[in-house]
C-alpha cells in the first residue's frame, strides 16, 4: 500500500508546483474579492446602539430563563410539601420508588460496563 | 487606545470601548466572511451575528489569541451552524445566484472574476473555509482545528482534497492559461 502512494521525484515536484500555482491563483482571486468590501466601518454610534440593544436582549432572556427556573423549582418544592403534609404515605412511596430506580439503573450500567 | 485596553474596558461593560473595538475589526471580519461564504448578504448577516455573540461571550476571551482570530473562530462556527440549519437543495440555487451577484459586484468595479474563484465557490463550504484560513490567512492546521473543533489531520485532508478539486476544475477550464492571458498588461 505504501508503495502505491510513492511518486517518482519528478512527478512529486510537478504536483507540488501545480498545487503552489493553484494556491497563488486562489489568493489572487480572493485579493480581488476583498475589494468589494469597503475599508470604512459604520459609525461608532451604530455599533454602540447594536451593543446596547444586544445587552438588553440578553438581559431579557436571562430574566425569562430565571423566571422559568423559579417557577419549576417552586412547583417541585410545593408538590413535595403538599405530599409530606397531606399524603405522607404517597411521599414515602415516591421516595422508595426513586431509591429503587437509582439502585436498578446503577447496577444495569455497571453490568454493561463490565460486559464491554 | 490600544486593543488590549479596549478589551479590558469592554469586559468591564464600557460600550464605547466595545464599539471602538468592533469598528476597528468590522471590515476585516466582513472581508473574511465574504471569502468563505461567497455571499455578501450572508457575510453581513453573520458579521452582525458574530458581534452579538461577542457581546455575550466577551468574558470568555482570555487574550491568548488575537481578538481578530477570536472573531474569526466565532464567525466560522456561526456560518457552519447556519449551513446545518439550511436545506441542501435550496442552498445550491441560492449559492449560485449569490455568486453571480458577487461576480457582478466585482466586475462593476472593473475587476475580473477569476476561474479560481468559480472553482472555490463550487467547493464544499468546509473545504473552502479550511483553504482560506490556511492559505490566505496563514493559520496553522492546529489553530484551524481549534476554530472548527476538528482534528488537525482532518483540516489537512480537507485542505489537500479541496486544492486538488480546485486544480482539477482549473485544468478542465484551461484555467491557468486563461487567467494569465486575461491579466492586464503590467501586472
Amino acid at each position: 500500500m505504501a508503495d502505491q502512494k510513492k511518486f517518482p521525484p519528478d512527478d512529486q515536484q510537478e504536483n507540488e508546483k501545480e498545487l503552489l500555482s493553484t494556491i497563488s491563483e486562489i489568493s489572487e482571486g480572493l485579493n480581488k474579492l476583498e475589494k468589494i468590501v469597503p475599508d470604512q466601518s459604520p459609525q461608532l454610534d451604530w455599533f454602540e446602539y447594536m451593543i446596547y440593544s444586544q445587552k438588553q436582549q440578553y438581559r431579557k432572556r436571562l430574566v425569562k430563563e430565571l423566571a422559568v427556573f423559579l417557577f419549576i423549582a417552586l412547583f417541585i418544592v410545593g408538590g413535595m410539601l403538599f405530599t409530606i403534609l397531606e399524603m405522607p404515605k404517597l411521599f414515602l412511596m415516591l421516595q422508595g420508588a426513586v431509591i429503587v430506580f437509582i439502585v436498578l439503573y446503577g447496577s444495569i450500567r455497571i453490568k454493561k460496563q463490565v460486559n464491554m | 487606545m490600544d486593543e488590549k485596553k479596549l478589551i479590558d474596558s469592554a469586559k468591564k461593560g464600557d460600550e464605547r470601548a466595545f464599539a471602538a473595538l468592533f469598528q476597528e475589526n468590522y471590515p476585516f471580519l466582513v472581508k473574511y466572511l465574504i471569502k468563505i461564504t461567497m455571499n455578501s448578504h450572508i457575510a453581513e448577516e453573520i458579521a452582525q451575528g458574530t458581534m452579538a455573540k461577542c457581546v455575550e461571550k466577551i468574558h470568555l476571551y482570555n487574550g491568548n489569541a488575537k481578538f481578530s482570530s477570536w472573531l474569526i473562530s466565532i464567525a466560522t462556527n456561526l456560518y457552519i451552524d447556519q449551513l446545518r440549519k439550511q436545506k441542501h437543495e435550496q442552498n445550491w440555487q441560492k449559492d449560485e445566484s449569490a455568486r453571480r451577484k458577487l461576480q457582478w459586484q466585482l466586475e462593476s468595479r472593473k475587476e475580473e472574476w477569476t476561474d479560481a474563484l468559480t472553482a472555490l465557490g463550487k467547493l464544499a463550504p468546509a473545504a473552502r473555509v479550511s483553504i482560506v484560513l490556511k492559505h490566505y490567512y496563514g493559520y496553522s492546521y492546529d489553530e484551524i482545528g481549534r476554530f472548527l473543533n476538528i482534528s488537525p489531520g482532518t483540516v489537512k485532508s480537507r485542505v489537500h482534497h479541496g486544492l486538488l478539486t480546485v486544480r482539477k476544475e482549473l485544468a478542465a477550464d484551461g484555467g491557468s492559461e486563461k487567467i494569465s492571458s486575461r491579466r492586464p498588461a503590467g501586472k
